[in-house]
């Protein structure tokens, strides 16, 4: 008996710790999702599931939008709110559009999880994504200083494809946890959200905008596509130019060609200073 | 009798999934081309995986019963049934990025997407039933008999593709 008593005052400070910080259970869950995802995984099987997915959702928004802040600094100006606006819409829009063909995935190769699950772990891949981008933002400004416009669209791409993989490890540890065919299905979800989210992505260019433009709208008119466009990127690179859609190379480094990726139509005589990647 | 009652109303609404979620795919896939190839997805889909479907399980049945197979004719149209249902299942969720990449992709690039999901969704069908035959069986000849189909199967779907391709368009292409 006196060894319990003794051990009291042990406990009492481990409660005192939780009772000073009343928004850890938020933190922990945001610290789950990036440190130990197997945790966040078992979280969601818990009940009180809105709160968890109002701190995703919340997570991704200012995760996201940061990212999507210190890209838009690279021009400065109204794109710093552009894209720390569209950077949250990107992630939650393509996840909208693919959740329906996540659950009929998973049911269709007989993955025992519900369709509020498949949403919350995906949710949860999304803000892992929204985390990964925004501890990598500071990297992207540092070397906005100095690389120029190609070299920081390099960057961009890699920060995104590492979040990418970050978020898919997660997907496929929150299915292959649940039997049937869940590796497939996390591939399937992956290739799903990989062509939705381009295409938005593509939907809402421009992200990276030159310094020296101008004017920028928030979206560009709607036209082709992102696979085309990279296509006209690799011939590009190859040196071979379609003199009626890509400018033709210039001599100064300032004026270095547009990417061809973000080709512009022939109405858009400015094209070399408004490109962009997604 | 009552079990083969209940495998009729099973194989009638594997039937029914494969028609609709197949038809509903169609119809988003093409939707952002015009109505009148919406009216074409909506048929040309389900003649896509409803109609190889009901062609590749003749030949199924008949290369497992000339190899030695144990497979009965219920369990052949059972297996396939099912695999179906799983494919359209796949199809009617994936009918939202369908919606969305037609709407928004008016490209060949956005058809080719879409065709090369709808091959996807196909070749998976095809392997679920290859592989339900290969844990079915018990003899080399047999499970032989399955590849052999699997790949029959395959050059079907890609048959069915470029004649319903060239007669009616897939997805709102030509």
């Amino acid at each position: 008996m006196q060894q319990v008593v003794d051990k009291l005052p042990l406990a009492a400070p481990e409660e005192a710790d939780h009772d000073a910080d009343p928004a850890s259970p938020a933190l922990t869950l945001i610290e789950n999702v990036i440190r130990a995802p197997w945790r966040f995984l078992e979280e969601l099987d818990g009940p009180d599931l809105l709160p968890k997915v109002r701190t995703l959702l919340a997570t991704i928004a200012i995760a996201a939008g940061a990212f999507g802040a210190v890209v838009g600094t690279f021009r400065g100006g109204v794109q710093v709110l552009y894209c720390a606006v569209k950077m949250p819409m990107l992630l939650l829009g393509t996840l909208l559009v693919c959740v329906p063909a996540f659950v009929s995935i998973a049911r269709a190769l007989g993955v025992a999880i519900s369709p509020r699950d498949v949403a919350a772990v995906t949710l949860g891949a999304c803000a892992r994504y929204a985390l990964v981008l925004a501890g990598l933002s500071p990297v992207v400004w540092l070397l906005e200083g100095w690389l120029g416009y190609h070299g920081v669209a390099l960057v961009t791409t890699a920060c995104c494809a590492l979040g990418g993989l970050a978020s898919s490890t997660l997907i496929f540890r929150g299915l292959s946890r649940r039997g049937g065919a869940g590796r497939w299905a996390g591939l399937a979800f992956v290739a799903v959200y990989s062509v939705v989210g381009a295409q938005t992505a593509w939907l809402l260019r421009p992200f990276l905008v030159r310094p020296r433009t101008e004017h920028v709208p928030f979206v560009r008119h709607l036209e082709g596509d992102l696979f085309g466009s990279v296509g006209v990127t690799m011939r590009s690179a190859a040196g071979v130019y379609e003199r009626d859609r890509d400018p033709a190379p210039a001599a100064s480094p300032a004026l270095e060609p547009a990417l061809p990726m973000t080709t512009a139509s022939p109405a858009e005589p400015q094209a070399p200073a408004q490109t962009e990647t997604p | 009798m009552t079990a083969t009652i209940l495998s009729g109303r099973s194989l009638s609404r594997d039937l029914a999934t494969g028609i609709l979620g197949s038809a509903v795919f169609g119809v988003a896939a093409a939707a952002g081309h015009s109505p009148r190839s919406m009216l074409q997805g909506a048929w040309v889909a389900p003649a896509l995986f409803v109609g190889g479907a009901a062609l590749a399980t003749p030949p199924l049945y008949l290369l497992g019963a000339l190899s030695g197979g144990r497979t009965s004719v219920a369990g052949t149209l059972a297996s396939t049934s099912r695999s179906l249902a799983a494919a359209s299942t796949a199809l009617l969720g994936l009918s939202a990025p369908a919606l969305y990449l037609s709407v928004t992709m008016r490209t060949d690039t956005g058809q080719g997407v879409l065709l090369l999901a709808s091959v996807v969704v196909g070749a998976a069908g095809i392997a679920a039933v290859l592989r339900e035959r290969l844990q079915a069986e018990r003899t080399d000849a047999a499970r032989l008999a399955a590849v052999a189909w699997c790949a029959f199967a395959l050059m079907l779907g890609a048959r069915l593709i470029s004649s319903l391709g060239r007669t009616a368009g897939m997805f709102g292409g030509a």
